[in-house]
């Protein structure tokens, strides 16, 4: 602490906060008025949140926790789901996962070995553990996940994030080794996620194309009660639970609470309404309006971190009227979006803009994409200029007769609605006609693989490379997948098959870095703006800490108070 | 009767039909399907959604896959969620069951208000009390239910805390949706209990009974009441596919996992067989009530039985 400030002062505000005679938001203020500065506030806040929580007191055993979710449930089966949800982390584990700082740690593997060529990882898996079922959980169970991912009759829809895998070998109950074309470090971002949690494949086979919906069979601490796409998904206790692997969950028993019932609140407005009408306990993303007042509100203990997300659109290459093929027209067009503007107004200053494809929270993230895609009317009209295209009678550029007008496709969704019409008066200034269509979910991805002549995304993935090369790799081009902007470049071809090659983490940052500059440079899809991540609770609930590095929180330790 | 009574069904047997070619075809021909992002991942490989189309038989000709749905439903064999697995008859039951609790008690609130309202505001006709009940009755027909539901979230969960916002089965959480459905039909029902009242307050009988030197009270609840009360209740007939159709807001909007709801989301997700039997159930309801308010008429008055 600084010699300036005067100590007892800050004591004192510690104490009122701890006591609840000021908001979090007076004390951030107060904080400020006593010269402290915003890393330090922040660390106060993180104390004070541990004591007001309790982390000291004995848990409590029992309760449900009511859990608000702003997206529908998926059906909860990784090898082919359409996401997976924090219901996952209750029923399912992985081999390894991430602790709070982001350090791959233990779950159902309990140490590894990557080959000194890094042609192979060897993970040695925890014995005694069983799947809800009663079945074993042993190096044959996983196995056979892994080929059932690999195969494509299972229809996982990441089977090419998988490529480099050459096979599975399960030699003994506890010991499982993993194969490769080539050296793949990114192995372990793939199996730490919701896709490659370790499924019950016989009961997977008996149940069909009814798994995820009527039953799943895992290894963690709830088990599934019911799933109800559109409303939702309930889990109790696994009373047979034998508990984590992974070092920094506490309790190393069966889980404090009885069950856990999430709910999905797809109206944005109405989220904020039920944690602080005290309807539900805990809370993922509520509308970036209704945060100031979220903090504001002495019962509920708001965290920010950063997304592992973005919004991005893309411009059909194929579209070589409008010059979608040629990167200075792309370029023109991107310099035309003011990302800081829309991120001021749309997202209430909660986020970033993107120059390149990913957050600037990523362990690879370059500053140097940031060279590319500024806002710059100027620019952008002059490199439309110099691409021919000239202002019409109503101000729209046409080129050979050829108005510059497009349609852009979004899911109907009030913020992807707001950031279309953002865009589209952005592209006004230039003298682009954009057209926003707004489609129900099922009609959306109907036209994607249609190839539309634009549309608008939105990602969500822990590490976000992986996802990336799915939109822009040019083996899924053509309708064969998701690279909506039929985007064939080979530089970016070059980047996703380095990023799929490095050898160790060193390399894998470096590929990482070379992917966003290619992707900021050459636009196979144009990045605009990534948003924080908002978590919210009641002040009953103990135990429930959503870190950065997980996409949800773990529930072995939450108790309520 | 039994001639206009076999009229009166065969137009509604044909009325079903033609809804169901009609919802089956719309169904079908709208973009995206279960295999395009509804119930597949949306990543899938185009070889993953011709596989899923091909076991689901979503790759036959539309009418072949409507006379096998069609086989289905006269077996008695409602089908089952592509969505998530449950047999329909099961959806259907926990479904209606909502809805019907909804739906009855937002009637219940609608009369409980509406008559004794539309009662005092015709005896006290031109009074403020009047005024009062009929302003109540034009802003209960004007304001949009959906707003109305807003309004009352506001002020009662948000600002008050007293009731839930959201959510089912719990009797709070019935206030909201029930008071917000009930509303546009309390208005009307009051307004037509209180011209109904108007129209027999001065009637020969009614004088009669005032010479007799009967109670007041008694007058307007045993007698002007109960004759004012019939195209009050030839109403509720009418009122009740009014409800259907609000449902589908009311309930959305308080994710009161009713038959609209549950209709809304299997029609974003491309849950076909959902989609098909709770849309038909709608119709069904809206058809008996309305042979229910045809048969009633007829009984009522023969003259209708011959139009």
């Amino acid at each position: 602490m600084n010699s300036g400030i005067s100590q007892p002062a800050v004591h004192s505000l510690v104490a009122e906060y701890l006591e609840g005679g000021v908001s979090r938001r007076q004390f951030v203020k107060g904080a400020l008025a006593l010269g402290l500065g915003m890393t330090t506030i922040g660390g106060l806040l993180a104390a004070c949140t541990s004591a007001s929580n309790g982390q000291s007191a004995t848990p409590k055993q029992g309760g449900t926790l009511k859990e608000g979710y702003d997206l529908d449930f998926s059906r909860l089966d990784p090898i082919n789901t359409n996401w997976y949800d924090p219901a996952f982390y209750a029923v399912y584990e992985s081999l390894v996962t991430n602790d709070a700082q982001g350090n791959y740690v233990p779950q159902i593997a309990s140490s590894w070995k990557v080959a000194s060529d890094g042609l192979s990882v060897t993970f040695k898996i925890r014995s005694g553990l069983k799947f809800q079922s009663g079945a074993t959980l042993d190096a044959a169970a996983i196995k056979a996940v892994y080929d059932g991912i690999a195969d494509p009759k299972n229809g996982s829809p990441l089977g090419s994030v998988w490529v480099p895998v050459a096979s599975t070998e399960a030699p003994d109950p506890t010991t499982l080794i993993i194969k490769l074309k080539h050296p793949y470090f990114d192995l372990f971002n793939i199996v730490k996620t919701g896709y490659w949690d370790i499924v019950n494949m016989a009961f997977r086979t008996q149940l069909g194309d009814k798994y995820g919906q009527q039953g799943v069979d895992g290894s963690g601490p709830f088990t599934l009660t019911e799933w109800v796409p559109g409303s939702h998904t309930s889990v109790k206790r696994w009373e047979s639970y034998p508990g984590t692997g992974s070092p920094f969950i506490q309790n190393k028993g069966k889980p404090y609470l009885d069950g856990i019932n999430w709910l999905t609140i797809l109206d944005a407005p109405q989220r904020a309404i039920q944690i602080q009408n005290g309807e539900i306990d805990t809370l993922r993303g509520p509308a970036f309006q209704d945060i100031e007042r979220l903090q504001a509100d002495k019962n509920l203990t708001v965290t920010q971190l950063k997304e592992w997300s973005g919004y991005f659109l893309t411009l059909n290459f194929g579209r070589k009227d409008l010059g979608f093929d040629d990167p200075n027209v792309r370029q023109a067009l991107s310099h035309a979006i003011d990302r800081p503007g829309i991120v001021k107004a749309l997202l209430f200053s909660h986020g970033e803009p993107l120059y390149g494809p990913i957050t600037s929270a990523d362990k690879s993230y370059t500053k140097d994409v940031e060279q590319f895609n500024q806002f710059d009317v100027g620019k952008a009209k002059s490199m439309l200029s110099a691409a021919g295209w000239k202002a019409g009678s109503d101000g729209i550029l046409t080129k050979n007769g050829v108005r510059f007008a497009f349609e852009m496709i979004i899911q109907a969704e009030s913020f992807n609605q707001q950031l279309g019409s953002a865009i589209q008066a952005q592209l006004k200034t230039v003298g682009v006609d954009l057209k926003v269509t707004s489609l129900d979910r099922g009609t959306f991805f109907n036209r994607a693989f249609a190839l539309p002549d634009s549309l608008m995304f939105f990602y969500l993935w822990p590490v976000p490379i992986d996802v990336v090369t799915l939109f822009v790799n040019s083996a899924n081009a053509n309708g064969k997948g998701p690279n909506w902007s039929n985007a064939v470049l080979p530089q970016m071809d070059a980047a996703v098959a380095a990023w799929q090659s490095a050898a160790n983490e060193a390399e894998l940052i470096a590929a990482g870095k070379k992917f966003q500059l290619v992707v900021a440079e050459q636009l196979p899809f144009v990045p605009i703006i990534n948003r924080d991540a908002f978590w919210v609770s009641r002040q009953n609930v103990h135990g429930w800490h959503p870190d950065q590095w997980n996409l949800y929180p773990y529930y072995n330790d939450v108790w309520l108070g | 009767m039994a001639s206009y009574l076999a009229r009166r069904t065969g137009y509604m047997l044909l009325i079903l039909t033609i809804s169901s070619v009609v919802i089956f075809y719309a169904l079908r021909t709208a973009p995206g399907g279960p295999s395009g992002g509804g119930v597949l991942n949306p990543l899938s490989s185009q070889e993953i959604r011709q596989a899923y189309d091909k076991r689901m038989g979503l790759d036959q000709p539309v009418y072949t896959q409507y006379f096998i749905y069609l086989g289905h439903l006269i077996r008695g064999d409602l089908g089952t969620s592509l969505a998530n697995g449950t047999p329909i008859v099961e959806l259907l039951g926990t479904h209606a069951r909502n809805s019907l609790v909804l739906g009855l008690t937002a009637l219940l609130i609608s009369y409980v208000i509406a008559i004794p309202l539309g009662v005092l505001a015709a005896v006290k006709r031109n009074t403020w009390v009047d005024q009062f009940a009929m302003g109540g009755a034009i802003l209960g027909m004007g304001i949009p239910n959906f707003w109305l539901a807003l309004i009352l979230v506001y002020f009662f969960s948000l600002r008050l805390g007293w009731l839930p916002s959201a959510g089912c089965c719990d009797p709070p959480q019935l206030i909201l949706p029930a008071l917000v459905l009930a509303a546009e039909g309390t208005a009307v029902t009051m307004r037509m209990t209180r011209s109904s009242m108007l129209e027999h307050l001065h009637d020969d009988f009614v004088r009669a009974l005032r010479a007799k030197g009967l109670p007041e009270w008694q007058v307007i609840l045993r007698h002007v009441l109960r004759n004012a009360l019939i195209p009050v209740i030839s109403l509720t007939g009418l009122r009740l596919g009014w409800l259907v159709g609000y449902a589908l807001i009311v309930e959305t909007i308080f994710r009161w996992p009713g038959v609209g709801y549950l209709l809304v989301d299997s029609v974003l997700r491309r849950d076909y067989p959902v989609a098909q039997v709770f849309s038909l159930l709608l119709i069904v309801f809206v058809l008996l009530a309305n042979w229910f308010a045809d048969v009633a008429y007829g009984l009522a008055n023969p003259r209708i039985r011959v139009a």
